[in-house]
């Protein structure tokens, strides 16, 4: 059954190919890259509990594929962030700005931990906007 | 499934390719049925404003610029507005598209809790055909896009063995649905919004969400009311879709386009009325919705619609070795 429903699958897939309408074509645009892409705002923590947190920070907008990640890299020791949480967004063309939001989980609590944050398209490639190394305590 | 057989029921090659063309005629009847105006009709009050022929009120005209603005909805439901909608401007812009079908065909992971009303989690048994539907109860997590990618239970095989790897980075994803007709209920009951009379509708994936007001306060608020529950055990003082959200089922790949967005109480109002413009039929009869001989349903509130039918979600165990541990196993591995 789930052979004859992959082909079903398969061919309403190439039906809408074969009979393309402009609605076929409704992909999301790419959004244009600004000419320096920085942060603008933050990164700042938007929430943060015993064992999880939110940073979030708004840049110009990097452009490339609509699919993006916010990358937090963080430690427990400023000069060893070695754990990346990332988080996916999409880009709006229609806006002159994106808000980047990344969740971390698994956080110790009354616990300080550093940052950096950057972004990237959904293939991995970086959007180049690090940010300075900031802080956080857990309650 | 099928003891591992594709193909369970022998057919000479002549029947075999027969058989398969039954099933591409029929695949190709629904594909011609659902590109047709009995399907796709694009005769709503929106589609009559691209064209001119409807001022939509103060209400919709703000919740369309909301949902290109502030609520960043159409970063993936898509609206082919060619404007960008700031504070204090209007939508005076030529439509990039005059048939926008209001979804990127993306896939995304809005961290929906899981729902303990859904019947595969009670399917252990074997029904009367000795088809067993989930065997693994509670234990069951619905990966999505992930489940595909890596050929876990219930799904096909992935056509493409080169986007197996990809399955960490999706689990959780859904198909992003068209918010045309998201609205759309039977004649006699003209919304889906409490205290009506209203149609009950099922939201998202999983039919957690009740109403649109519901749809659009998760969105504006799934992180800034987020509680380290299951549904049915928002903590005392709470009061579950309204200023508590459980857990997600998926934990990973969470998308952070929304989820803590600043909406107003209005602004969320303004926005579903935008969405109620999107259902076919203002222009033209639209006589394929489904029909309906039940009652409608009436009292209460958009905001906690449906909270009557809420029960505990029992204490979950793991997530099932057939599910989390297909390679490639999800990462972080999921509760």
């Amino acid at each position: 059954m789930n052979k004859l429903l992959l082909k079903l699958a398969m061919v309403v897939t190439v039906c809408s190919l074969l009979y393309s309408t402009p609605a076929a074509t409704q992909v999301s645009p790419t959004t244009n890259k600004a000419a320096r892409v920085r942060i603008i705002q933050g990164p700042e923590i938007e929430r943060a509990d015993p064992d999880f947190a939110i940073i979030r920070w708004t840049s110009n907008n990097p452009g490339g594929s609509p699919e993006h990640y916010g990358i937090v890299r963080y430690g427990t020791d400023p000069t060893k962030l070695n754990q990346t949480a990332k988080s996916p967004i999409r880009l709006n063309p229609g806006h002159s700005y994106t808000v980047f939001r990344v969740r971390i989980g698994g956080l110790k609590p009354r616990t300080t931990y550093y940052y950096t944050v950057d972004s990237t398209e959904a293939n991995g490639k970086g959007d180049e906007v690090k940010s300075a190394v900031k802080h956080f305590t857990t309650p | 499934m099928f003891g591992g057989s594709t193909t369970p029921i022998p057919l000479s090659p002549e029947d075999r390719t027969r058989a398969n063309m039954v099933y591409n005629h029929w695949g190709q009847s629904i594909d011609s049925y659902e590109q047709s105006l009995q399907v796709s009709a694009f005769s709503s009050k929106f589609d009559a404003f691209l064209k001119g022929d409807y001022k939509l009120t103060a209400d919709e005209m703000a919740g369309l610029k909301l949902f290109d603005g502030k609520g960043n909805c159409n970063s993936c439901h898509l609206d082919g507005r060619g404007t960008t909608l700031e504070s204090g401007q209007t939508d005076t812009g030529a439509a990039a598209a005059v048939t926008p079908l209001f979804t990127c065909f993306g896939s995304a992971n809005e961290g929906l809790p899981l729902n303990p009303r859904d019947a595969i989690y009670y399917q252990t048994t074997p029904d009367s055909f000795g088809f067993t539907g989930n065997p693994l109860g509670f234990g069951y997590r619905d990966l999505g896009l992930g489940t595909f990618l890596r050929s876990g239970p219930g799904a096909a095989p992935n056509p493409n063995s080169t986007w197996t790897q990809f399955a960490p980075t999706t689990d959780g994803q859904m198909q992003v649905s068209s918010a045309r007709n998201v609205a759309m209920t039977p004649p006699q009951c003209p919304t889906t919004e409490a205290p009506g009379p209203y149609f009950q509708k099922e939201f998202f994936h999983n039919g957690y969400i009740k109403s649109l007001k519901q749809l659009v306060h998760f969105y504006n608020t799934r992180d800034k009311f987020k509680f380290n529950v299951t549904s049915g055990h928002c903590p005392a003082g709470t009061t579950e879709k309204v200023n508590c959200w459980p857990m997600p089922e998926v934990p990973n790949n969470i998308d952070m386009t929304s989820g803590n967005l600043g909406l107003t109480d209005k602004e969320e109002d303004q926005i579903v009325a935008f969405l109620q413009t999107l259902t076919d039929g203002y222009t033209r009869p639209y006589p394929n919705r489904d029909t309906f001989t039940g009652t409608c349903m009436t009292g209460g509130s958009a905001k906690t619609q449906g909270n009557e039918f809420l029960i505990p979600t029992p204490k979950l165990p793991p997530c099932a070795s057939a599910v989390c541990g297909v390679q490639p196993v999800p990462r972080p591995a999921i509760p």
